[in-house]
């Protein structure tokens, strides 16, 4: 390489010269070829990038929620895995209209991705809660109940539809699911969801389906 | 010769011992699971674990008895009280679901469940599972609440569930 060098800056080179010629063809090629080297560099640190971002992020659970009406019609509403943070996650939760007090399946099967460890005491919650609004947004937040007073402080707080958790060990491809019935007896905009806590991340993994009862 | 005989005595003893001891150690269940039905002003356990299959007959199950409207929660907690063996991809399966009869016998075909979940893990020494839901029932009648193993009969030569009945008037 540097013999190449040495020969291009030895020529005695005139504008408009043979070697000149060459020489700028040859500029002209490399500038191309590290304009390409810049590009496929530039592809690539994305692609590590968002690589890395979504396997830290998204690639640690498989969730599987559906909700379904039990009509005549039974419409069936499905979300997969979303992560928080951020809070309420990237997508919006998809929508199912439903008539008050009809009855509901909800359903989800949680399957831990994560293929390194086990991950001790991981809980995994699902829960139907009345909502301010449509769209994504924060988890909310249940009073902890600690082993001394779950006695005195009930499990489904006002707004609350239904509510389960789970806590056990995660090891790789480990899975929970529940399958139940509700209804929803009051109009409203409701928030069906699933999510993980203690996963020992960075963040969590959820899944949300938002219910407008009429 | 009266020695002997003392000695044949005692080896005869403490082989009946040890194989007695084995016998126990072979029945004792590992797994041991308790459950739990409460409302705001009562609660049942069922902190009997039976095994299945079993030469014996199943202990009678607890019984509550709720009102229509009651809010419930179901809690349940599995626990490998051994200390060698680790129980691999066991299958923790909850169900509540209608029976004919408090005290059924079979168990009722889960097609229409109200209520069912389950989870898979090892289950080391001392390593447990739990579960928590709230629970409301619609329909008059009486249905089973029953917690139990999957998947560890091949391993271990029997399941284990605990359960109870639970009666809305």
């Amino acid at each position: 390489m540097n013999w190449r060098y040495q020969r291009y800056q030895s020529s005695a080179l005139e504008p408009g010269s043979k070697i000149d010629e060459q020489r700028t063809a040859a500029t002209s090629s490399i500038s191309q070829l590290v304009r390409r080297v810049d590009l496929f560099r530039a592809i690539v640190v994305c692609g590590l990038f968002v690589g890395a971002t979504s396997t830290s992020q998204a690639e640690h659970a498989r969730i599987d929620m559906r909700v379904s009406r039990q009509g005549e019609q039974g419409e069936v509403v499905t979300s997969t895995a979303d992560v928080d943070t951020p809070a309420g996650g990237y997508k919006d939760p998809p929508v199912l209209e439903v008539k008050v007090n009809e009855p509901l399946v909800l359903q989800f099967v949680f399957t831990n991705t994560y293929p390194h460890k086990v991950i001790e005491g991981v809980s995994v919650r699902y829960y139907v809660v009345r909502a301010a609004k449509l769209g994504r947004q924060r988890a909310p937040s249940f009073r902890e109940r600690t082993e001394d007073d779950k006695d005195s402080l009930p499990l489904l707080e006002k707004g609350v539809v239904t509510r389960g958790q789970f806590t056990m060990d995660f090891k790789p491809d480990c899975r929970v699911g529940t399958r139940l019935t509700i209804r929803l007896t009051e109009p409203g905009i409701y928030i069906a969801r699933v999510d993980s806590l203690n996963t020992q991340s960075d963040h969590e993994h959820f899944s949300a389906i938002d219910l407008v009862a009429e | 010769m009266k020695t002997r005989r003392v000695s044949h005595l005692i080896a005869t003893v403490v082989v009946a011992v040890s194989m007695a001891s084995l016998t126990s150690a072979a029945v004792a269940s590992d797994i041991e699971i308790s459950l739990e039905v409460k409302s705001a002003k009562q609660r049942v356990s069922a902190n009997r674990t039976e095994e299945a299959p079993s030469p014996q007959k199943a202990a009678a199950r607890p019984v509550f008895t709720g009102k229509a409207g009651e809010d419930l929660v179901v809690s349940w907690k599995v626990t490998n009280v051994g200390k060698q063996d680790t129980f691999k991809d066991v299958l923790i399966h909850c169900v509540v679901v209608a029976e004919k009869e408090p005290g059924q016998a079979t168990v009722p075909d889960l097609k229409d469940a109200v209520q069912e979940s389950a989870l898979t893990m090892d289950f080391a020494p001392g390593g447990s599972a739990t579960g928590e839901f709230s629970l409301s029932i619609d329909q008059p009648g009486a249905y089973l609440v029953r917690v139990e193993t999957l998947n560890m009969r091949d391993a271990h030569g029997h399941e284990h569930y605990a359960a109870l009945d639970l009666v809305r008037k």
